[in-house]
């Protein structure tokens, strides 16, 4: 808590308020994506939209790893959690995203899997060591930030000789996906890049983001004034019209970030061809791959686990959301058919979703 | 809802928004009439010339002992709670078991001596029961249904359609306790705080705010499951009128906050057994915070925010920094959100 506080303090935030009034040129609008769910859900959570002038228009981005979980994902998980003498441990917010056919986890539970909420992959690895006569499978999922651990329970699992615990493997690049924003020609003047993950890929892969796009940066964290200071930073650059990665979280990130976690991740997975993003499609290079070395890990390979229906609903506007071109509001289905009880898209499924925060805390807006 | 070929799942028992709608589809359709279409948490009726209220409370909390309390002391405490928010005096209570084959005598021993004890301090008997014994497999260990009767003086009128603009919200102490007391010690969970379940008996509590602004305060309610954020939107609901709660003056405990930072909660719907919220005219709003000062679980009393006009019916939240966003009502339970 000690270490939270000052960057929850309102105080402080008021003064960033009134100098970003003070700085924002007022002809000008400026158009920032928080690419990170966590940034999302702590603007919705604060409601600190209603603190920066109105030039200055907040677009959120798909750095959510629960809503671009593609359908056909989300199938291969309900059949594998349906599989006999099995545990199936999961994140609790990947619980209500649906497939195709708009069936999730909760919908395998009331069918007789055995579906456990974990908080760490390191529980479900303790369950495994708890119940040796049961299948125990993880659904890994996530960016930079959770992958070290599912690579530590792994190296882990091996070292004990734990040989039933296995992992459904959808770990995600950040820096891929920004690069696909990037490249598609979006009206942007900056981007909120998100801390956690720079904790631990080092700033080096969003400093080559930077030079390519020729787009300012800002590395920051998960506190109101943290968010406030990196827009003002943010505005800054634009005055001054440059375009650098700056880190406004140094109390967390070093330049080259944490190497220890960086050797684990590359001592067992490595970069996939491809991976189908929910809203996105297919990008390049934009996923982890378990190495062969630890395919007796890899519960999509020995379960035979296969999934092709991967339609995303159609009318839904995920797709331009998370890009920024269009707001919740523009979409036919939000808030009618697509609540957070029953997401119909992406953005809707799970909390850091742009659809579900807009719900939850600005629905009149 | 689809009736057809839908299921139950568990949302629909967390008390929140899927739950309502459960029961606006299946249970008032089919037991409709007056007592019922109250809408409260305890129904009232006559009985020779008297006021008699009445409630139930099923309880099925994981696991059975936790800091500050036990399934026992909680069902106990719901009921006693669910009859005093009428603004009625609890009088009895009823005891039914469901328990799986196997259970420890143990245990059960230990839960009934503190649902004995909690009534016997309460001054509320437990005066009649029942127990079924289910295979093992059937049940989680044990379930306890309580009931209760309670008598609601003359003159006292509350109820939830009552509020109205200028009205003010009091919550009567620190909310989140008991959802974090429970969390920390849920299998798989095991973080480590010192934080305890506030579950009480709330009924004298009760007695002195009414005693102390008599006809001033419009309703009562306990935010237990579903949290404050739930029972401040059914209130919004039921008196057609929207809130404005200020943030900074929500009681919480440092160690709630951080633990919800962590786990990626909101405190606002996290569950309470030991407080309640209540509207009352702001002219007494100054002597009921005094009264509720007074009593040990009133302590930490304070004023959140007023009832304002809104025909949306939302309740709306000045946050810390000095934005506006809504409070909305979980559909079900809170899941921890990953990163």
């Amino acid at each position: 808590m000690k270490i939270v506080e000052p960057y929850q303090n309102a105080e402080k935030i008021k003064i960033i308020a009134n100098t970003l009034k003070k700085e924002v040129n007022k002809k000008q609008i400026y158009r920032f994506m928080d690419f990170c769910g966590g940034h999302t859900y702590v603007l919705a959570k604060n409601a600190l939209e209603d603190l920066i002038p109105e030039n200055i228009n907040m677009i959120h981005g798909p750095g959510c790893p629960v809503c671009i979980l593609p359908p056909a994902r989300i199938s291969i998980a309900i059949k594998a959690s349906l599989l006999p003498n099995t545990i199936f441990c999961s994140y609790g917010d990947v619980m209500r995203v649906p497939d195709a056919s708009q069936k999730n986890l909760f919908f395998a539970k009331a069918m007789g899997a055995d579906i456990r909420v974990v908080y760490s992959v390191l529980d479900a690895l303790n369950i495994a060591k708890a119940n040796p006569h049961k299948k125990i499978i993880f659904m890994a999922i996530g960016f930079e930030t959770t992958i070290p651990t599912t690579a530590i329970a792994i190296s882990e699992a091996k070292k004990q000789n734990i040989n039933n615990f296995f992992i459904l493997n959808n770990h995600v690049i950040t820096t891929a996906a920004m690069n696909e924003i990037l490249s598609q020609k979006i009206p942007l003047d900056g981007i909120v890049a998100p801390g956690h993950v720079c904790m631990v890929t080092g700033l080096i892969p969003f400093n080559d983001l930077v030079k390519k796009y020729k787009k300012p940066m800002v590395v920051t964290g998960f506190e109101p004034l943290d968010m406030m200071m990196a827009i003002l930073m943010l505005v800054r650059q634009v005055n001054k019209q440059t375009a650098l990665l700056e880190n406004q979280y140094k109390r967390a990130i070093s330049f080259e970030g944490n190497l220890k976690a960086q050797a684990i991740v590359n001592e067992i997975f490595s970069e996939k061809k491809d991976f189908n993003w929910r809203g996105l499609g297919i990008l390049p290079k934009s996923a982890f791959a378990l190495n062969h070395a630890y395919d007796m890990y890899n519960a999509e390979k020995k379960w035979e686990l296969s999934e092709t229906n991967n339609e995303e609903p159609k009318l839904c506007e995920c797709h331009n959301i998370i890009k920024g071109l269009k707001k919740p509001s523009d979409c036919p289905l939000f808030g009618k058919v697509c609540r957070p009880e029953n997401p119909i898209g992406a953005c809707m499924v799970s909390g850091e979703g742009t659809c579900a925060a807009y719900y939850k805390y600005r629905r009149i807006k | 809802m689809d009736l057809v070929n839908g299921k139950v799942e568990l949302v629909h028992g967390s008390g929140g928004r899927a739950m309502a709608e459960l029961l606006q589809e299946i249970f008032f359709p089919a037991f409709d009439n007056e007592y019922l279409r109250q809408g409260n948490d305890q129904a009232l009726f006559p009985v020779s010339g008297k006021r008699m209220v009445m409630t139930t409370d099923s309880h099925v909390i994981s696991p059975l002992f936790f800091p500050g309390g036990d399934i026992g002391k909680l069902a106990v405490n719901g009921t006693i709670n669910d009859i005093a928010m009428g603004g009625a005096v609890p009088l009895y209570l009823s005891a039914g078991f469901i328990i799986e084959e196997g259970f420890p005598l143990a245990d059960l021993q230990k839960i009934a001596i503190s649902m004995g004890e909690t009534a016997k301090n309460a001054g509320v008997p437990i005066v009649t029961g029942d127990t079924k014994v289910v295979e093992k497999g059937k049940a989680d260990g044990v379930f306890i249904n309580t009931a209760g009767v309670g008598m609601l003086p003359d003159g006292i009128e509350l109820s939830g359609n009552k509020p109205r603009k200028g009205d003010l919200v009091i919550v009567s102490g620190n909310i989140g306790d008991h959802g974090i007391a429970v969390l920390s010690c849920r299998k798989g969970m095991d973080f480590s705080t010192n934080v305890i379940s506030d579950t009480a008996p709330l009924h004298q509590l009760v007695r002195a705010m009414i005693a102390a602004v008599p006809g001033k305060i419009k309703c009562l309610r306990d935010p237990t499951r579903g949290g404050l954020a739930a029972v401040l939107n059914e209130l919004a609901l039921q008196a057609k009128v929207g809130m404005m709660i200020k943030e900074k003056n929500v009681p919480i405990l440092p160690e709630v906050k951080a633990a919800c930072d962590f786990l990626g909660f909101d405190p606002l719907n996290l569950a309470n057994e030991g407080k309640l919220v209540a509207i009352c005219s702001p002219e007494s709003s100054d002597t009921l915070i005094r009264a509720m000062h007074h009593n040990p679980l009133g302590r930490q009393a304070a004023i959140i925010g007023e009832i304002i006009d809104d025909e949306n019916n939302l309740v709306h939240l000045e946050t810390i920094a000095g934005g506006v966003r809504i409070i909305d009502w979980l559909y079900g339970d809170q899941l921890p959100r990953i990163c």
